[in-house]
């Protein structure tokens, strides 16, 4: 039991992420060093250090330019693609075009820094990581990490990438929704007998399901909203058998989207009313962005928000207000944009509408009433399923799984679930001019393999390359390049073996994974050494105020306590003086503190004579005890 | 003319790998022998067949096993979910119940009816 692995669940989100981990059967999600449950998909540098998570988050309106999020967009994308350059002009950091490669450019303690989005991922992928350590108090390699379900595969490819760079061994990428389900599906179990199934011995509860409510497998329909990407799945749920049966979505659609409405919205406002243009004013839109979320979450409860901004540009207060009509109104083409999918995956399954037993509402933008309005009234007046918390659930299906895949003490409770997904988009080459041939279409169940016989003639010894694509479009080059092999006269020969995919899109290569591997390593050692460097700063302070509150209780002569508050006097007001110094120096001003404080010490009464002015008569002073270490 | 046969295989990443000229030895049993159930069977069965078949065979359930034992076992969960695609659905799984019924089970294609193949090999020959 000792020696069994714990492997976590993560949901890497656009705007938040969260991990989770299955021990003595139940599901825990780890709160991470701010108390919180879910962690801010940020990443910040200023001139002296990496910041990650809530720290970046919290310093975002003032550091604009170095702070990151939203990584999850760029993932597995190129600069060119349609989504990327859309999103360009809301983004307050810079990006810029490496081999095709969007890089995100920021200043890191005073150099000039590109990173992947693969990279910045792994950044709050290690933070989660550490945290999963200090709680577990063990070593953490193994994880699931959730995708959406509408993932390609080059942005799968980069989310595993991520996880290799942050020194996680990933068990398996799954799709959210269906992570999401699995938490769905445990909870009812819940319900069903009731007691709290996570806490009991759940081999039990399985079995009743088995028995008594096998005939009862269910329709599941997801609707997963984040804050960046949307998927609709549709599962049956049948004796611990999650089976997908069809998955749809637009993984550039969430509540990054509302947002970027409402700033538009308010930054037309504010150039009327003053004519001044927030738009190209970083700080400005990084203030505004953070007024905009807050009123957006407002909305969900309330009918009114209200936006208060101090000096948004040139020292002029920006106040304003909005209706959630009128916010509902500014986002309604995107609210119903997810219809289509919806209608989609019910086509592709082969379930009629009211064949949906549950609707499940996952992702923080499933709390805009309008949204659950929609969902409500597509499936005519069934009210979606409130069970499962939006924000935990993928994390809590990750780690569910993450138990699964490695077998751990808990497996008396997952053994009977098996996950059964499928394939989000068809897969097929590139044949005659520029049409695509399917060879495995989407909704397929993976794993899965298909035999297709390619003609040729036998006198053919040319060399021949065909192009593998995946996505719907009946043109290829609408579609996702996957890369290409090539057809030699060894294979004509019938000679047998396997073909690797040449210059997959634009993945990462071996080398460049090493690379950022071993940065992230340096990185780590550039966050301790900082994070020692303020440690030492800290420890100066304490032990210097330390002394000047103590000396006075002290038996030592009034001399000597003079000497001592001078020392202190002086260290004191260096540090208010020298805000960076090194580690070392502060480890040596400590030094000599606590030297002369021993050394008077062993003087005692006398030697000094009586001091030359002895003020502040301040006695019985319990300042901390740090000479006693 | 000369006919390669190319076997893509994907999971739950995307393409797990590409092979040429190789054969499968399961391409001599058919799809009702690898599901383990008679030949009348009804789609309802075939489904609750598939569950509990992917509750024995899914390879993310046996991850002790070494890497040629996982290979074999996803090898065989594949043959399964190939099987179940076809039998799941009507039309397909009368395609194939005349399609077995009428010849010998030596076939090198699995999955589609002659008729098929023979135009999807038109298609896919046509750019060449």
């Amino acid at each position: 039991m000792a020696t069994a692995k714990t492997a976590i669940g993560i949901d890497l989100g656009t705007t938040y992420s969260c991990a989770a981990f299955f021990r003595n059967n139940k599901v825990e999600i780890i709160v991470n060093d701010q108390g919180n449950r879910i962690t801010p998909s940020y990443v910040a540098f200023n001139d002296t250090e990496r910041l990650v998570g809530d720290a970046a988050y919290n310093q975002a309106p003032s550091n604009p330019k170095n702070t990151i999020y939203g990584a999850k967009r760029l993932i597995g994308r190129t600069f060119s693609d349609k989504e990327v350059q859309q999103d360009i002009p809301h983004l307050p950091y810079k990006l810029v075009d490496k081999e095709g490669k969007p890089l995100i450019e920021v200043d890191a303690k005073g150099d000039t820094l590109q990173l992947s989005a693969e990279e910045v991922a792994s950044m709050i992928l290690i933070k989660l990581k550490e945290r999963a350590e200090e709680v577990l108090e063990r070593e953490v390699t193994d994880a699931v990490i959730t995708v959406p379900a509408y993932f390609n595969d080059s942005q799968r490819q980069a989310t595993k990438d991520a996880g290799i760079i942050a020194g996680l061994n990933v068990l398996r990428i799954i799709n959210e929704p269906t992570a999401a389900a699995i938490a769905y599906g445990l909870n009812k179990l819940d319900d069903e007998n009731d007691n709290n199934f996570m806490k009991r011995s759940t081999s039990t509860a399985i079995a009743v399901k088995s028995d008594k409510s096998s005939p009862t497998a269910k329709n599941i329909l997801v609707y997963d909203l984040g804050g960046g990407t949307f998927d609709v799945s549709l599962l049956r749920i049948d004796r611990g058998v999650f089976e997908v049966k069809a998955t749809n979505g637009d993984t550039h659609l969430g509540g990054e989207d509302f947002d970027n409405r409402l700033i538009k919205h308010f930054s037309e406002e504010f150039k009327r009313k003053h004519k001044k243009d927030v738009s190209t004013n970083e700080n400005a839109l990084s203030k505004l962005k953070r007024a905009c979320e807050t009123a957006k979450r407002t909305l969900s409860t309330a009918s009114q928000a209200k936006i208060q901004i101090d000096s948004l540009v040139d020292g002029i207060n920006f106040e304003s207000s909005i209706t959630k009509a009128r916010f509902e109104e500014l986002c309604s083409d995107l609210f119903k944009s997810t219809l289509e999918p919806l209608e989609q995956v019910l086509e592709d399954s082969k379930i009629e509408k009211f064949g949906v037993d549950e609707i499940i509402l996952v992702g923080g933008s499933t709390r805009i009433p309008r949204v659950q309005k929609l969902v409500t009234e597509y499936f005519g007046g069934k009210i979606p399923n409130k069970s499962i918390n939006p924000d935990e659930a993928v994390a809590y299906g990750a780690a569910v799984q993450a138990s699964i895949l490695v077998e751990d003490e808990t497996s008396d409770v997952t053994a009977d679930i098996v996950l059964v997904d499928v394939n989000p988009l068809s897969l097929g080459v590139k044949v005659t001019g520029d049409t695509m041939y399917v060879l495995i279409h989407r909704n397929s169940t993976v794993p899965t393999k298909k035999t297709q016989n390619y003609t040729t003639s036998d006198d053919n010894q040319e060399q021949v390359s065909i192009e593998v694509y995946e996505g719907e479009r009946i043109h290829v080059s609408e579609n996702n390049l996957l890369g290409n092999f090539t057809l030699t006269a060894d294979v004509a020969a019938g000679v047998r073996g396997d073909i690797t995919i040449q210059n997959e899109s634009n993945r990462l290569t071996q080398e460049q994974i090493q690379k950022m591997i071993e940065d992230a390593e340096k990185f780590k050692e550039e966050d301790e050494s900082e994070a020692a460097r303020v440690k030492a700063q800290n420890e100066l302070e304490q032990v210097a105020y330390g002394y000047l509150d103590t000396r006075n209780a002290r038996e030592i002569s009034e001399g000597s306590k003079a000497i001592l508050k001078n020392a202190c006097d002086e260290t004191i007001e260096w540090l208010e003086n020298a805000k960076a110094a090194d580690t070392e120096e502060y480890i040596e001003r400590i030094k000599y503190l606590e030297d002369l404080s021993a050394k008077l010490d062993n003087e005692g009464f006398g030697t000094n004579g009586d001091g030359p002015h002895v003020e502040d008569e301040e006695e019985e002073e319990d300042g901390p005890v740090i000479l006693d270490e | 003319l000369k006919s390669i046969p190319f076997q893509f295989s994907i999971n739950h990443i995307g393409i797990s790998s590409i092979r040429y000229n190789s054969s499968s030895s399961s391409d001599q049993l058919n799809y009702y022998q690898i599901l383990e159930i008679p030949t009348n069977s009804t789609i309802k069965e075939i489904k609750h067949q598939f569950k509990k078949l992917s509750k024995k065979y899914h390879p993310d359930l046996n991850p002790s096993l070494d890497n040629d034992e996982k290979e074999a076992l996803n090898d065989k969960f594949i043959n399964i979910v190939t099987a179940y695609d076809t039998l799941k659905d009507i039309k397909r799984k009368k395609e194939y119940d005349q399609d077995i019924l009428g010849r010998s089970s030596h076939r090198n294609n699995y999955g589609f009816g002659s008729n098929n193949q023979s135009n999807r090999e038109r298609e896919w020959h046509n750019k060449y």
